[in-house]
């Protein structure tokens, strides 16, 4: 037999409110004409119609992660590849960087002085140390 | 033939550098406004554990049950994490647009490469300050061309292959707010007007009395009234970001064109202000 989806099971709650409402309303009007024991019976099927719509409605809740399971699966995959894309093009910034040292580096290579080619190295090496404190971050 | 050649080099930087402009303040405006308002979802102060527990508090009361007074919630728990899960699937989904939509994302800065080519001592080599300026502008634009491009074909194609799934969660959380939530807040209004008449048919209160009871009565269902208001608001925000996304989706393929930003900017706005009205309403 098939089940009951989410929706399915909220059109029940909001029937079972409605019978609520109009047995309450019922017992409201005619209160003074009632004796203590149809008053009684009446406020009991009153609750247990409202427990019934309460239940009902956490059901239909719960009930709506089967039917948002797949829509849920997929756009996190959608999501996970996006933060993909991103990183990747804040690692563009991070490669100019290092381009950046490389050249320096090569340039005081051919200058042939040991002061600027010592500093260039120091630059790539800070470079390379924070990139790896990044990643293990 | 050269006159020819930088011709065409101008021509083709040219056009670089006006993709390398390509506008997505849109797309991210559209997205970072989605964001903020979903977010509002953390600022609704009622659950359907909280209901459980109200109504497990008021048995308690009425059957004058001090001992044993723990609550059972726990199927009220599962429908929170439920549309807790979905939330968060949604937030990170806008979060994840937002960032790459960003236009500082791919300004790349490359002063550095200039400063250490022009200011640096290399002994022979020297490069004059501005033909380092050029080099690095240049390659400032054919980087921005190319990430632009890259990061627009990725927005497109996660655009298109998220909007079903994003618009069917959003329904959902929608609806388990709006209905289910909503649904059980009425029920709440039928219980307490209930208990409310038979206070009101005790004939040895006074007429003070009961004129407080009254009072008390409308108070308890104005605060509720309330809470739903913000579910009305917060599901008019959430259908708003559903059409704007479909919007999105269905021009994909010409983000850049002026009608589909200012259709964007048009929900970003309207977003906003069910945010402002959101905001207004008292717990």
């Amino acid at each position: 037999m098939a089940r009951l989806n989410s929706k399915q099971t909220n059109e029940l709650a909001k029937i079972f409110l409605a019978y609520a409402q109009v047995i309450g309303d019922y017992r409201y009007k005619n209160f003074s004409s009632l004796t203590r024991a149809q008053n009684k019976r009446l406020r009991e099927y009153h609750k247990r119609t409202l427990d019934y719509s309460d239940d009902l409605f956490t059901m239909s809740a719960k009930l709506v992660m089967n039917d948002a399971e797949q829509a849920l699966s997929k756009l996190t995959a959608i999501t996970e590849q996006m933060e993909k894309s991103y990183v990747s093009l804040i690692n563009v910034q991070k490669a100019i960087g290092i381009a950046t040292a490389i050249v320096t580096l090569g340039a005081s290579v051919f200058s042939l002085n040991p002061q600027a080619i010592s500093e260039a190295i120091g630059s790539l090496s800070d470079i390379f140390e924070t990139d790896s404190e990044d990643e293990s971050a | 033939m050269n006159k020819y050649l930088i011709k065409a080099s101008i021509i083709l930087l040219f056009s670089l550098g006006i993709a390398s402009c390509a506008d997505l303040k849109h797309v991210g405006e559209f997205s970072s406004t989605s964001l903020e308002a979903v977010t509002a979802y953390e600022t609704i102060s009622y659950s359907f554990e909280q209901s459980c527990l109200d109504q497990c508090t008021f048995e308690n009361i009425k059957n004058l049950n001090i001992i044993d007074n723990t609550c059972d919630c726990l199927g009220e728990q599962q429908a929170d994490s439920i549309s807790l899960k979905i939330y968060a699937s949604v937030y990170a989904y806008f979060d994840g647009l937002t960032k790459l939509s960003s236009n500082d994302l791919t300004t790349y800065n490359t002063e550095a490469l200039e400063n250490t080519l022009t200011s640096g001592d290399f002994g022979p080599i020297k490069v004059n300050q501005e033909e380092a300026g050029s080099y690095s502008r240049i390659s400032t634009v054919l980087l921005g061309a190319f990430t632009n491009a890259y990061r627009k074909n990725k927005i497109r194609e996660y655009i298109k292959e998220g909007n079903e799934p994003l618009k069917t969660l959003l329904s959902f959380l929608d609806f388990n707010l709006s209905e289910n939530l909503s649904g059980k807040l009425d029920v709440k209004k039928e219980r307490i007007k209930s208990e409310y008449f038979e206070l009101l048919q005790n004939n040895s209160l006074s007429a003070q009395e009961k004129r407080e009871i009254a009072t008390d009565y409308f108070n308890r269902i104005g605060k509720i009234e309330s809470i739903q208001e913000k579910f009305t608001l917060y599901s008019e925000t959430l259908m708003e970001i559903s059409e704007g996304h479909q919007i999105l989706t269905e021009n994909a393929d010409k983000l850049s064109l002026k009608e589909i930003q200012k259709e964007l900017f048009r929900y970003a706005s309207d977003i906003k202000s069910i945010v402002i009205e959101f905001k207004k309403i008292r717990d």
